[in-house]
């Protein structure tokens, strides 16, 4: 009879029984649902290896990590299994390298990871040298050229990990966990059209994604629409206007809420999307910014048509609500 | 003799469904409150339990559990159990699906109202 090994308990199982239905048997308390892999409530983790035909629909992130659906997943193939705990995410050094201000209010940081897995778009948790742990979407695309992996901080006053990289020289280590999230670039579709609507330092996965794309050589259309309150809380235009000039695919439109300068148009990144791209049908969909922002992005995306599995969103919660 | 899942055309059909049908339930002005402020994504995964469900296909919910699922939906009463089959059976025949196999699903939907308004 085949034995799963769970929290230090060995459970025996019937032959061709699940792992869910072992572990219920014996009293275990994991959460469930559908048990039919669909509603995704019995999420655990294999230590080893997790069967694939039990990751079916998992988050790409969730089953790099070994995640996998009890209900999905005979006994005799998980010889071991845990609950799904984000800490199992494996930590990197990382040295700070470089550190400039984009704007008066964005500053460019710049890590050497030489271990992280190429991740453009994604985001990791940055540990600085005080101790302070915040989520940062990584912003470069060419990361495997050299393990150099770039972030856009948003400097709060007062806030701790801005004090913190604000003190830092270059050489100081920190210490970085993930990568997470699903803000990536997809290839298998090059003549897709891509849409990115993101607001303040959202912006960074969003040029990571649109740089790998293009790097990776999509061909289809990538539309950019980047917005903030007021001009003064945009950044990084020369970058996305020399990216648009150097590729003809790719184009970009400028939002602020009030008192937009010439190239920029007044209104919001996703009411100006919504306009340009009423039908979404083929659309991919990246989101990353404000919450208010991100969340009504996924809705009217999905709601023009866009499929719900070809929306990626980021949003981007202030520190210390937890 | 297939079953009624297998005749609708199994997980593809669910996963071509998912979307069409959670696209309504957003724009039905009687249900879309109670879809306010939640993960989308997580809501489509459930979206894709309850179709397989009202396709006939592999599932082991109980009425517990659609009395559990739903209890916290205030004032969800037979109104909004219908508008849900009604935006399913638009789904279906945007799917090209016979109206029979439709009526097969709506009876399928049917066994779950009590359980859903919490009348078990």
């Amino acid at each position: 009879m085949p034995t799963v090994e769970f929290e230090g308990n060995l459970i025996e199982a019937e032959d061709g029984e699940t792992v869910l239905s072992a572990l219920l048997r014996h009293g275990v308390d994991v959460g469930h649902g559908c048990q039919a892999g669909a509603c995704q409530s019995c999420l655990l983790r294999a230590p080893a290896a997790a069967p694939p035909t039990a990751q079916k629909g998992l988050d790409d992130t969730v089953a790099e990590a070994g995640g996998f659906l009890a209900c999905m997943a005979k006994a005799k193939d998980v010889p071991s299994a845990t609950r799904f705990d984000p800490d199992y995410f494996p930590t990197y050094a990382a040295d700070l390298v470089e550190k400039r201000a984009l704007s008066a209010t964005v500053l460019l940081v710049r890590l050497a990871v030489p271990e992280l897995p190429r991740c453009p778009g994604r985001f990791v948790q940055l540990t600085g040298p005080t101790g302070v742990r915040r989520p940062y979407s990584v912003a470069t695309s060419a990361l495997d050229a050299n393990g150099l992996v770039d972030f856009h901080v948003r400097l709060i006053p007062g806030g701790e990990m801005s004090e913190a990289l604000l003190q830092a020289m270059p050489g100081d280590k920190f210490s970085i966990q993930g990568p997470y999230g699903k803000c990536c670039y997809r290839p298998g579709e090059p003549c897709a059209q891509i849409l990115l609507i993101g607001s303040g330092t959202g912006l960074a996965p969003l040029y990571a994604v649109a740089t790998d794309a293009l790097s990776q050589g999509h061909t289809g259309r990538i539309e950019v629409f980047f917005g903030a309150s007021s001009p003064e809380g945009l950044y990084f235009l020369d970058e996305l206007r020399c990216l648009a000039a150097s590729y003809p695919n790719l184009a970009v439109t400028v939002c602020v809420d009030a008192g937009p300068l010439e190239g920029q148009s007044l209104g919001s990144p996703l009411q100006h999307a919504l306009q340009a791209i009423p039908d979404m049908a083929d659309t991919t969909v990246y989101s990353c910014g404000h919450p208010a922002l991100v969340k009504a992005a996924q809705r009217q995306c999905f709601l023009a048509g866009a499929s719900m599995k070809r929306i990626f969103v980021d949003a981007f919660e202030p520190a210390g609500r937890a | 003799m297939s079953s009624l899942y297998e005749k609708l055309g199994g997980e593809a059909a669910v996963d071509a469904a998912v979307d069409n049908f959670y696209r309504r339930v957003l724009k039905d002005d009687r249900i879309c409150h109670y879809f306010d402020g939640i993960d989308m994504e997580r809501q489509a995964a459930k979206q894709k339990s309850f179709l397989t469900m009202a396709f006939g296909g592999p599932n082991n919910y109980t009425a517990r559990d659609m009395k559990e699922a739903h209890a916290h939906l205030d004032g969800l009463n037979d109104t909004h159990f219908d508008a849900v089959v009604e935006n399913l059976g638009a789904t279906l025949k945007d799917m090209g699906v016979a109206d029979e196999l439709i009526a097969e699903v709506a009876a399928v939907a049917e066994t779950t109202r009590d359980a859903v308004l919490g009348r078990v």
